[in-house]
C-alpha cells in the first residue's frame, strides 16, 4: 500500500519528545492557531463588520460599538473608554480601573442594555452580568506608543517606524474572560454555533475588534488635539499594530487542568506536521513559496525585540538558524524525495529548539489544503474523558505508569530542589501563583498541578495495594481505600487514551520555567513577539499584520502573519 | 444573584476541597452539584447543609467497607466521598448493589450517579426511607415527598442497577441559576480555605508583573 494521509510512512513525533516544557516553550504560531482559524472562518462566511456607535467625548471618554454580522447571527463589541490617570495604570490582573473595558454581547444590544452594561462592565469582576454577555475584557494604553501616535497624527504626520516596531500595539489587554466567569454565559451555551466551535473563538473575536477600537480612539484624540491638521493612520502602517497582552501565571494551570484539550491541540499540530513530512514530492511553486515565506519570517524575527537576556539570546540564535535554514533550502534544497521530512530531520541536528519549532511552523505553512481541516478538530469535550474506569486492573495501571512515566518515577522527590515550588491560589485576587515551598507559608493549600510527584506517589501505593490484595484487585477497590489518589488515577486513565495530555516535566521543581507553559498556550492562540518580563509573565502581540475589520473583505485570505517583503512607508 | 453553571461547578469544587476532601473527589463534587442544578434539584442548599454538618465534626472523611456495606468511620457518611466510589463500583460492575449506612444528605449522591450514567443505557435506583430515585441518562424519576428527599440523614441507602432504559438525550437545562446571596457567601467561605493569604513578598513575586504599566 502506498503511504498516504491515513497510513503514513512517517509517524507523529512521540509525546516524550514533544511534551517537554523546554520544547513547548519554543512553540510558534501555525496555520492552525486560533486567531488564524477564526479569521479564515469569518472570511469564508463573508462576515461583515461595522462601527455602529461612536459616542466618545473630547477627553476620550464614552461608548463605542462594533458589530459583527454573520449568516445567522450578530455580535457586538461594546467598548467603554475611560480617562485613566497614569498612576492607576497597571498590567496586573489585580488592577481595578483601566483605560478601556469591553464586553462581547450576543446580538445587538438595546439602549437599556448598553445602559446596564455601562454600569457594570467598567467594574469588570465586580459587575453583574447576564447570559447575553459572552466575553469580558479590559485594556490599558501603551503610554510610550499611544502618546506618540496621537501626537504625530494630530499634526498630520505618520508615526515613527522605529517606535512602532519597538512596541507593536497601542493597547494591551490585561484580561480576557469567557466561559461563565463572573456570571457571564457558559461556553456550553454557545459552543455549538459554527463560529464558536474552535477553542477561544469568542475571546479572540473580541480581541480582534478591540484592535480596531485602539486605533480609532487614537485617531479620535488626534483629531481633538489637531483639528483640521490631523490625519488618519496609513492603512499599511496601521497593520503593523496588533493588540498587546500581558499574561501572567493565571494562564499557566490551564494546560495542566485541561488534559484532553491540550492533547487535541498538540495532536492537530503534530498531525499537520506528519502530513507534510509524508509528502513525497513538492512542486517548484510550493518550494518557491516556501523560500519567500522564509524571507518574510526572517523579517518578522528581525523585529522581535526583548529586554529579557534569555529570550534575547534565543532570538539571536534563531536568526542564525534562519540563515542556516535558508542555506539548506538552496543546498541540498527541497528537490529530493520527502523534502519536508528531510528538512525537519536536518533541523533536529542543526538548529536550536526555537529554530526547530519555527521550522515546524514554516513547513506546515504552504500546505493549507493538506492541513487547514485540522483546525476544526481542536475542540474537545473534556467531560468525555473525566469518568474513572473502576474496572481497570491494578497490574495494568502499574504497567502503564512504568511505560509512560519513567521520567516521573526517576525523580528523587526527597531532594528539596524537586519539591521547591507549590502552586496555589492567592486569596487577594483569586489568581494562581507559584510559591517557594520551603520559604513561604501555604504549601498545605497546594493545588493539584504536580502530577509528576503525585503519580510517583500513586505508583508506590498501587504497588503496596497489589501486594496486600493478591487476588487481582481493580481500581474501584483501590480508590475506595485511597481516595486521595483519585486525581492521579483519572490522570493516568486520560493519558492512556490521549497521549499528548501530559506535560512530561516536574512542574514544582526549582528550575521549572512557568513562561514555557504560557508560551505554549499563547502560540496556539496565534500570538507572536513573546517578550518575557520574568520567569513567570510575558508580553505578546496578537493580530499584528492582520487586516482590520474595515478592510477585511478586500484582503487576501490568511496571508497576514508574516510582514510583507515590500517595505511599508513610515 | 444569578450564577453561571461553570461558576457553580468551580466554587463547589473549591468548597469541597476547603472542607478537606481530596482534589479528585472535589472535582467530581463540583460536577455533581452542577448537575443537580441542571436537573432543578437545588444542589447548593443540600451541599451547604452537608458541609456544615461535616465541619461541625458530624461527618466522617473516611468510610469503612466490610461485608458489602459502606459505613462512616464515625458519625455520618459523607456523600461527596461515597458518590465517586459508588460510580466506580456500579460502572465497573464490581458490584450491582451497594448499601450504605448513615449517609448525610443522600440526595447529593444522585448528582454523581446522573453524571455516571450520562449518555449510556445504564440505569440505577437510589433509595432510602420513603424515597426512590430512578436515574438514567438525562433524567431522574422521583418518588417521595420533598421532605424525605431533602432529608439530612439517610439511615440506610441502597444503590442498585436496574433494567436499562433507552438513554434519552440529556434534557438538562443550561443557563444561569439563581443562588441566594447568603448561600453563595457560605459556599465561598469554604472555598476560601483553599486560598493562600497574600504577603507583600508574594504580591511582588506572585504573577511576576510590575505594579505600574506606564511604558
Amino acid at each position: 500500500m502506498k503511504p498516504g494521509k491515513d497510513n503514513p510512512l512517517i509517524g507523529l513525533r512521540p509525546p516524550c519528545e514533544v511534551m517537554r516544557l523546554e520544547r513547548m516553550g519554543a512553540f510558534h504560531q501555525t496555520r492552525l492557531s486560533f486567531m488564524r482559524a477564526l479569521l479564515r472562518f469569518l472570511k469564508k462566511g463573508n462576515w461583515q463588520f461595522e462601527r455602529t456607535r461612536w459616542d466618545i467625548d473630547l477627553r476620550g471618554v464614552g461608548t463605542a460599538i462594533y458589530q459583527a454580522s454573520g449568516p445567522d447571527r450578530m455580535y457586538s463589541l461594546i467598548c467603554f473608554a475611560n480617562d485613566l490617570p497614569d498612576e492607576k495604570r497597571s498590567d496586573r490582573v489585580i488592577a481595578e480601573e483601566w483605560d478601556a473595558t469591553f464586553v462581547l454581547f450576543d446580538g445587538v444590544p438595546a439602549k437599556e442594555e448598553v445602559k446596564r452594561l455601562k454600569k457594570n462592565v467598567p467594574k469588570q469582576e465586580a459587575g453583574h452580568y447576564a447570559q447575553t454577555e459572552l466575553v469580558l475584557s479590559r485594556a490599558n494604553r501603551s503610554v510610550r506608543l499611544f502618546e506618540h501616535v496621537v501626537d504625530s497624527l494630530s499634526v498630520g504626520r505618520q508615526p515613527d517606524r522605529e517606535k512602532m516596531e519597538a512596541v507593536g500595539y497601542l493597547m494591551r489587554t490585561t484580561a480576557v474572560y469567557g466561559n461563565g466567569k463572573f456570571g457571564i454565559s457558559d461556553r456550553e451555551r454557545i459552543a455549538h454555533r459554527p463560529e464558536f466551535t474552535g477553542p477561544f473563538r469568542a475571546e479572540l473575536l473580541s480581541v480582534w475588534l478591540i484592535r480596531a477600537f485602539t486605533v480609532d480612539i487614537a485617531e479620535h484624540l488626534a483629531t481633538v488635539r489637531g483639528g483640521s491638521r490631523a490625519t488618519r493612520m496609513d492603512a499599511r502602517i496601521r497593520r503593523r499594530l496588533g493588540v498587546g497582552n500581558a499574561t501572567g501565571l493565571g494562564m499557566a494551570p490551564f494546560l495542566v487542568l485541561h488534559p484532553a484539550l491540550i492533547h487535541a491541540w498538540i495532536q492537530a499540530r503534530e498531525t499537520a506536521l506528519a502530513r507534510v513530512r509524508n509528502i513525497e514530492r513538492s512542486s517548484s511553486e510550493i518550494i518557491r513559496g516556501f523560500s519567500l515565506l522564509l524571507s518574510r519570517a526572517m523579517l518578522g524575527v528581525e523585529s522581535w525585540g526583548t529586554a529579557d537576556p534569555r529570550q534575547h539570546k534565543r532570538i539571536g540564535k534563531l536568526k542564525q538558524d534562519l540563515v542556516q535554514l535558508a542555506a539548506y533550502v538552496k543546498n541540498p534544497g527541497l528537490g529530493m524525495p520527502y523534502p519536508w521530512n528531510s528538512l525537519v530531520d536536518w533541523s533536529v541536528g542543526n538548529l536550536s529548539l526555537e529554530g526547530q519549532e519555527l521550522a515546524v511552523t514554516l513547513v506546515i505553512e504552504p500546505h493549507q489544503d493538506l492541513v487547514d481541516d485540522l483546525a476544526e478538530g481542536m475542540s474537545i469535550d473534556e467531560s468525555r474523558y473525566f469518568r474513572i474506569n473502576g474496572a481497570q486492573a491494578i497490574s495494568d495501571a502499574l504497567g502503564f505508569i512504568r511505560e509512560t512515566y519513567p521520567w516521573a518515577l526517576d525523580i528523587d522527590f526527597s531532594d528539596p530542589a524537586s519539591m521547591a515550588r507549590f502552586w496555589y491560589v492567592s486569596e487577594e485576587k483569586l489568581e494562581p501563583r507559584l510559591g517557594e515551598r520551603f520559604d513561604e507559608p501555604g504549601a498545605e493549600k497546594e493545588h493539584p498541578l504536580a502530577y509528576a510527584r503525585d503519580i510517583a506517589r500513586l505508583y508506590k501505593d498501587l504497588m503496596a495495594f497489589q501486594q496486600d490484595n493478591p487476588d487481582g484487585p481493580v481500581m474501584a477497590q483501590f480508590l475506595l481505600a485511597c481516595p486521595e489518589h483519585r486525581h492521579a488515577v483519572r490522570r493516568i486513565q486520560v493519558v492512556r487514551r490521549l497521549p499528548y495530555a501530559e506535560i512530561r516535566d516536574n512542574l514544582i521543581s526549582q528550575g521549572m520555567m512557568p513562561i514555557d507553559l504560557l508560551r505554549c498556550k499563547l502560540s496556539f492562540f496565534g500570538a507572536s513577539k513573546f517578550d518575557p518580563k520574568s520567569d513567570r509573565w510575558v508580553r505578546i502581540n496578537m493580530y499584528q499584520h492582520a487586516p482590520f475589520p474595515d478592510e477585511f473583505s478586500q484582503m487576501a485570505e490568511d496571508d497576514w502573519v508574516y510582514p510583507p517583503l515590500i517595505p511599508n512607508p513610515g | 444573584m444569578f450564577r453561571s453553571l461553570n461558576e457553580i461547578e468551580q466554587t463547589v469544587r473549591k468548597a469541597a476541597r476547603g472542607r478537606g476532601l481530596p482534589w479528585g473527589i472535589a472535582d467530581e463534587a463540583g460536577k455533581a452539584v452542577r448537575c443537580l442544578h441542571q436537573m432543578e434539584l437545588g444542589g447548593i442548599g443540600q451541599l451547604i447543609r452537608m458541609l456544615d454538618q461535616s465541619d461541625a465534626g458530624g461527618v466522617s472523611l473516611r468510610l469503612v467497607h466490610g461485608g458489602g456495606t459502606w459505613t462512616p468511620k464515625s458519625g455520618k457518611l459523607d456523600p461527596l466521598l461515597a458518590g465517586p466510589s459508588l460510580c466506580d463500583f456500579m460502572d465497573a460492575r464490581v458490584s450491582s448493589r451497594v448499601e450504605m449506612e448513615q449517609v448525610a444528605c443522600p440526595l447529593l449522591l444522585a448528582g454523581f450517579l446522573v453524571n455516571a450514567v450520562s449518555g449510556r443505557r445504564d440505569a440505577m435506583r437510589l433509595s432510602w426511607s420513603g424515597v426512590s430515585l430512578e436515574i438514567s441518562s438525562g433524567q431522574i424519576g422521583i418518588h417521595g415527598s420533598d421532605q424525605e428527599l431533602e432529608t439530612g440523614l439517610g439511615d440506610h441507602v441502597v444503590c442498585e442497577r436496574i433494567a436499562g432504559l433507552d438513554g434519552l438525550p440529556a434534557s438538562a437545562r443550561s443557563g444561569q441559576v439563581w443562588v441566594e446571596d447568603a448561600a453563595w457567601a457560605r459556599l465561598e467561605q469554604y472555598a476560601r480555605r483553599t486560598y493562600v493569604e497574600a504577603t507583600e513578598a508574594s504580591r511582588n513575586a506572585g504573577a511576576g508583573a510590575g505594579l505600574l504599566d506606564n511604558d
